[in-house]
């Protein structure tokens, strides 16, 4: 993150946004993101080695793919720079399930229902829960143009 | 006949129960199984088993009837009269001699029954002693046949296995006090049989010639394996006391027999036996390995049985101990005869080493001067050699990574001796071990040194070996080592300073050469494909390396523990040096360099001296001009020119465009001229500068740079600003270079300042090296003292103004790294004395990354959690951690109100991006450095505002985690509850001011004020839910959690104790769940937490009804721990402690129990329970909760256990 220059980002609207940004391989961390063969993923480990004793640093990075749990690996040297997709949580109201598509309202009152009901124990947890009447949020990730709801939990109210 | 129909049982389920898994069902497995249990609880099975042994062919079956006599004779011990004992012990003796043929297997086990019965009679007769065993043995050993002989060991080493009462021992349900009365009755007589009766046979067997039959040879190793497991038995100590170890095979006991054995083990003739035994045992690597060990615990011999008889002794000095220093003689010569007799074979090795290190470690020092003195001389002689050989030895095992490191091992041994020496220099005539150090050391250095001067193996594949950070650091690897080659270098530094000082300017002359070759080679050639030598360049490096690693070793010691101070042979050889300056010859040398010198004055001149100027003019690459030189030689003795010593400097460091003041310049040379290897390792540190900054960084070995990172601390620890109180001599030249106060101290701190500044901006892709860097940094701002100094140096400004203007490389730092430098930068602002420059200084410091701060959060990229702005804000925090951890008293205002309003900040980012882990567990961490940094310190206004930040903090976590269930890539416990853990930290941390406060106002009573506690007791309702006994199984967690109550029911019982009902419920039931499941320190602070809420209860009687129930629970659970299970010795003093103060709360429970306990207890054991639980608890003990009660309680809690745990801890 170091000396990320990112002055025009900042202030620039949403459309301009890219999708990932280069980072010095020593600078990123354990438990961070970073792009391997092309998948955004979350760094879950990260250790250096060298080649010979008075070799410089590479970095071996495993990460596990945000969508699908696959894992990946990379070495590279570390003053190589690398990937780093931009990841973005946003949380919705769930308004609705219906044939497997969840409808979603943002803060905004805006609905979508594009998003389908997750095959997983959190889209059983999703399911019950609606079934049960509770108010409920859900957080949905957004990387690379994929997304996916990743969490659930009670409505601020 | 019935003893027919149960053999026939049971040779069935044996024969099921061994069949392979294919061809028997799992019941039918099953049902054999119970089958022969239940046999095993046959009441006085003793008639069917003497059947089924006599008339079996079932082997399993044999041995499962042997092992049902050996658990039913101690079970029926009371019941047998003496004539069946006998008869069934002459019976399975009987029975091994008759079927010699018999699985070894069924063997042992019968034999160990045997055993077992000989020590179930040790203490109450019946039948016979060990008597008849050993005449059996010797019947068996005169029949000449082998297997017979055999059979004879066997039964005398399951006999040692019994009595030694180890994990060797078979567990059969007696007291731990009956275990060590017997052992303590076999030493006295048997052990010591046993003994003299191996070396009778091992006699027997030294007389025949060689080489050994087969069946000898079987033999032999079979009675050394006796020997060595009797010279390697742990003696009782009187007064030995039950221990959760004491059941455990020491492997490093030495031989501490008592004076009984003086007769056997002092006679002349036992050691040499054992010398000569090992000649002929020593071509069998098995054989050779228990002979070896033989001599090892002979070599470490000691205790009373050197003692001078007490009729004597009175009137004798004690220190003439003839027994032992005659013993040592006799040892020495015995081992200098075999080793000059034979050529050590590999497995020789580590014995022969550890020979060695025993003697030296094990006899005093004053029995070695009382040896003849060639045969000291001749002791140390073959130590030296050893050492060097094996030394060599174990650097070609390294250098091919086998994994059997053997020699290794061995020259480790080899080295633990020559400390035990080097320790005890002063005892021993003045420069005897002089020209061994300097053997060693020269061989150490010629080992990891390449060719030609050194002998280290340059293997082609090394150089592609992949190496992980998990791979240690050789100057940890090898520390031990170093140490000992450093202080041997110390001995001798006559020889090992110049030594290292001029293969070190060497290396770095080839070094410098190197990199101009690699320069102009760039020059000419446009790729960087031409041909580089890089295998030459590594080795080169490897070389740097090393005597790099010797040199600080030599020079310093490690800064753990002590204060580290100059060495004295350093010192005195720094001030010799400054005597021995011929200053008009040395002159006149220097005044014509091309001139050769007339060998006759070579020794007069000072060669170190002008070894360092003519380098140091070579490095600046000018042919210097004469008369420069000559000034310069005025300044080495004087002070006189400055010239020559600005071009001096500017070859160790700064250009020589920089002006430095001309008592500068003298000092320094003078200094650095009388330590010669110091200005060699600033030099090395220049080269390296220089081939940075020309582009050649790609040919740097980090690693080098590393280990001069580790050099400039631990030399800095010692030399810089060494306070002249802590020697009794001075050198002048030290003290005038790094001594406070100097000019030259200032040059230094500015030249390690400029290495490490050059350092971050060339490696900041080396995380390893940029760690040791900015401790290196960390290091010398965290002594005040010496945070002066470096808040002089301009570089440090640099850094600052660097910092304020965010640019690299300070900006483009690693996170990590990051907060590492933030605190080094606060840690020597703190030095600063001028107020105004103090004050500008933290503008530069802390205004920028306000203001970068301030304006991330007013960004829109950050509200609406764009990933740049989010790790930017990531950034900072780790900029504001760095700067919280480094928080001294003198700056915490300050610093607070610098970080109060940031923080409120972060309690919103925790909001805003409530779904970045990354975020919340940063910034909980920022907390929680705070909290524990600056809370201390803070006034009570102050400590109001963090309080309710702190607050707040929690809120909002809680807020976004209400039935909160999601999904993460990884699900890796550890950081799914970092969130957790943070908090309890800083809750934790947040009870601190109770413990420390150096708020000196008056605290002022506030309107709505809010203090620790209560931020406490919210977050522990909102952590708790969340908490499961699963949770408490990584170790992390648990013990935040319990260190979270142990504190809050110590500093605020009260309000511990007024928690509501179902929250303190469900914390006690995690605290007698982490009795279960945690380790000892843990249990200190679940004993702590009862103590504390039993102390309130006993003082608040009125207000703490409600917590009875929990208290009479606990008094169980506690009585039962301490009472009846092994718990750790180290815990027995909050324990008693616990148990007294539970005790006082709830006396008829107490009564109780303890009634109930003795009740379980067999007879014998009722009287002696009952009278120690009234010495326990005596009338003159009140139950009341005070200090003086407490004490005597744990002193008789102490006595308690030592009477009754020997029956009520039964294995």
């Amino acid at each position: 993150m170091a000396d990320i220059d990112h002055e025009e980002t900042f202030e620039g609207a949403d459309s301009g946004a890219s999708q990932t940004y280069p980072q010095q391989c020593s600078a990123l961390r354990k438990n961070g993101y970073v792009v391997l063969k092309n998948r955004p993923c979350k760094i879950v480990e990260m250790s250096t080695s060298k080649t010979g004793k008075h070799g410089h640093a590479k970095v071996h990075l495993v990460g596990i793919d945000l969508f699908n749990n696959k894992k990946y690996e990379d070495i590279c040297p570390s003053t190589h720079n690398m990937n780093v997709p931009n990841v973005k949580r946003t949380d919705y109201q769930l308004v609705n399930i219906s044939e497997g598509y969840l409808s979603l309202m943002d803060d905004s009152g805006d609905v979508r229902d594009d998003l389908k009901l997750p095959d997983t124990d959190i889209g059983k947890e999703m399911q019950e829960r609606f079934e049960n009447d509770e108010q409920i949020l859900v957080t949905v990730m957004k990387a690379m143009d994929e997304e996916m709801p990743i969490g659930v939990k009670n409505s601020k109210e | 006949m019935a003893e027919h129909t149960a053999m026939l049982e049971l040779e069935q389920a044996s024969q099921i129960f061994t069949l392979p898994p294919h061809m028997v069902t799992n019941e039918q497995r099953l049902a054999a199984q119970e089958l022969i249990l239940n046999f095993r609880k046959t009441r006085m099975p003793y008639a069917v088993c003497q059947y089924i042994l006599e008339h079996s062919k079932n082997d399993y079956a044999l041995f499962q009837a042997a092992t049902t006599i050996k658990e039913a004779i101690i079970r029926d011990w009371s019941l047998m009269n003496p004539d069946a004992v006998e008869a069934l012990r002459a019976f399975l003796l009987r029975y091994i001699t008759k079927n010699i043929t018999l699985q070894s297997y069924v063997r042992e086990q019968v034999l160990q029954t045997v055993a077992v019965i000989l020590k179930r009679a040790t203490l109450e007769k019946k039948g016979k002693s060990c008597d008849t065993l050993f005449d059996d043995v010797t019947t068996l050993i005169s029949s000449g046949n082998i297997t017979m002989q055999l059979v004879a060991c066997s039964m005398l080493t399951s006999l040692l296995n019994e009595y030694s009462y180890t994990s060797r021992t078979s567990s059969v349900g007696l007291t731990w006090e009956f275990h060590i009365k017997c052992k303590r009755a076999f030493e006295l007589s048997d052990l010591k049989r046993v003994f003299t009766f191996s070396l009778k046979v091992l006699n027997e067997i030294e007389a025949q010639p060689s080489p050994l039959s087969r069946e000898a040879t079987a033999f032999l190793n079979r009675i050394l394996c006796i020997a060595e497991q009797v010279l390697s038995w742990e003696f009782t100590l009187p007064g030995a006391k039950m221990h959760n170890h004491a059941f455990n095979f020491n492997p490093n006991a030495s031989l501490r027999p008592p004076e009984s054995w003086r007769d056997v083990l002092l006679e002349k003739d036992t050691l040499s036996l054992f010398f000569r035994i090992h000649q002929k045992a020593r071509f069998n690597s098995e054989m050779a390995h228990h002979s070896m060990q033989c001599l090892v615990q002979l070599a470490c011999l000691n205790g009373a049985i050197f003692k001078i008889e007490s009729g004597n002794s009175s009137n004798k000095a004690p220190e003439t101990n003839h027994a032992q220093s005659q013993y040592l003689a006799q040892f020495i010569s015995g081992l200098l005869h075999m080793l000059s007799q034979i050529d050590l074979q590999d497995y020789e090795n580590f014995g022969v080493a550890c020979i060695f290190r025993n003697l030296l470690l094990m006899f005093p020092v004053q029995d070695f001067n009382l040896l003849d003195v060639s045969l000291f001389k001749s002791f140390i002689d073959s130590l030296t050699s050893l050492t060097c050989k094996i030394g060599r030895f174990a650097a070609q095992e390294e250098s091919l990574h086998k994994d059997d490191t053997i020699y290794m091992e061995s020259y480790e041994k080899l080295l633990e001796s020559w400390m035990n020496l080097v320790r005890n220099v002063d005892s021993l005539p003045p420069g005897c071990l002089r020209a061994s150090a300097t053997e060693v050391f020269n061989s150490y250095m010629q080992c990891h040194l390449a060719a030609p001067e050194g002998i280290r193996a340059g293997n082609a594949e090394d150089k592609e070996e992949e190496i992980d950070e998990t791979e240690e650091d050789d100057r940890y690897k090898f520390s031990d080592q170093l140490c000992c080659i450093g202080s041997l270098g110390r001995l001798i530094p006559e020889h090992s300073l110049p030594l290292l000082s001029k293969i070190l300017e060497d290396r770095i002359g080839q070094m410098s050469s190197h990199f101009q070759g690699l320069q102009q080679q760039r020059d000419l050639v446009s790729t960087h494909e031409a041909t580089v030598d890089m295998s030459g360049l590594h080795a080169l490096q490897e070389d740097l390396h090393w005597i790099v690693l010797v040199s600080g070793n030599l020079l310093a010691d490690s800064a753990e523990g002590e204060t580290p101070t100059i060495p004295s042979n350093i010192m005195k050889f720094s001030m010799e040096q400054a005597k021995a300056v011929d200053i008009p010859l040395t002159m006149k040398m220097l005044a014509s360099p091309g001139e050769k010198l007339d060998p006759s004055h070579e020794h007069k001149v000072d060669l170190v001296i002008s070894g360092v100027i003519l380098d140091s003019l070579a490095s600046i690459g000018v042919g210097a001009d004469h008369n420069v030189i000559l000034d310069s030689l005025a300044s080495v003795g004087v002070g006189a020119d400055r010239r020559v010593i600005l071009d001096l400097m500017a070859s160790i460091g700064l250009g020589a465009d920089r002006r430095i003041s001309s008592p500068l310049s003298v000092l320094i040379g003078v200094a650095f001229l009388s330590l010669r290897l110091i200005t060699a390792v600033f030099r090395l540190c220049e080269v390296g500068n220089r081939a940075a900054s020309a582009k050649l960084t790609e040919f740097l070995s980090p690693q080098v740079d590393s280990t001069l990172m580790w050099f400039l601390e631990r030399w800095s620890d010692a030399y810089m600003l060494h306070d002249e109180m802590d020697y009794t001599e001075m050198s002048l030249a030290l003290a005038t270079a790094f001594g406070m106060d100097t000019e030259g101290v200032r040059w230094t701190f500015n030249f390690i300042l400029q290495k490490i500044f050059t350092t971050l901006s060339v490696w900041n892709s080396e995380p390893t090296l940029i760690s040791d860097t900015l401790e290196l940094l960390n290091d010398m701002a965290e002594q005040s003292s010496r945070a002066v100094y470096l808040s002089q140096s301009e570089v440090l400004w640099n850094l600052a103004r660097l910092e304020s203007n965010h640019q690299p490389p300070v900006s483009s730092l690693a996170p990590q790294a990051r907060r590492q430098f933030m605190k080094a930068m606060v840690l020597a602002g703190c030095g600063i004395k001028d107020s105004a420059q103090e004050e500008q200084y933290w503008k530069l410091l802390l205004q920028s990354n306000h203001q970068r701060f301030q304006h991330l959060i007013e960004s829109a990229a950050f509200r609406e959690g764009k990933e740049a702005a989010r790790q930017q804000f990531l950034y900072l925090l780790e900029s504001l951690i760095g700067i919280a951890t480094a928080t001294q008293n003198s700056i915490a205002k300050e610093m607070f109100q610098f970080i109060g309003p940031l923080l409120e900040h972060a309690v919103k980012a925790i909001d805003i991006h409530h779904n970045y882990e990354d975020i919340v567990t940063t910034s909980f961490e920022l907390f929680s450095e705070v909290v524990a940094k600056m809370l201390p310190y803070l006034n009570t206004a102050d400590s109001q505002t963090l309080y309710q930040i702190c607050l707040s903090a929690i809120q909002m976590f809680a807020k976004h985690n209400l039935g909160r269930h999601c999904v993460s890539a990884d699900d890796e416990q550890e950081t799914k509850f970092k969130d957790i853990i943070l908090i309890m930290e800083m809750l934790s941390n947040l009870m601190s001011k109770d413990i420390l406060d150096f708020n000196k106002e008056e605290r002022l009573q506030i309107e709505n004020s809010i203090d620790g506690p209560t931020v406490v007791i919210y977050g522990l309702e909102l952590i708790v839910p969340l908490m499961s006994a699963e949770m408490l199984k990584f170790p992390v967690l648990c013990s935040c959690y319990f260190r979270l109550i142990s504190y809050l029911s110590d500093l605020h019982s009260e309000k511990f104790c007024q928690l509501p009902e179902p929250l303190f419920n469900s914390i006690m039931a995690s605290v007698e769940h982490g009795f279960n499941s945690c380790g000892i320190d843990v249990s200190r602070m679940l004993f702590e937490t009862i103590l504390s809420i039993a102390t309130h209860s006993f003082q608040h009687p009125q207000s703490s009804q409600h917590l009875q129930a929990t208290l009479a629970h606990f008094l169980k659970v506690v009585f039962r721990m301490l009472v009846l299970e092994n718990f750790d010795l180290a815990l027995q003093e909050i324990g008693s402690t616990t148990l007294f103060c539970l005790i006082c709360c709830n006396q008829d429970l107490y009564r109780d129990l303890v009634n109930e306990l003795i009740q379980a207890q067999p007879e014998e054991f009722k009287e002696r329970l009952l009278s120690a639980f009234n010495q326990l608890t005596p009338p003159t003990l009140t139950m009341h909760i005070s200090r003086p009660n407490k004490i005597t309680f744990r002193a008789n809690f102490d006595v308690f256990l030592n009477s009754v745990r020997g029956f009520l801890c039964v294995r």
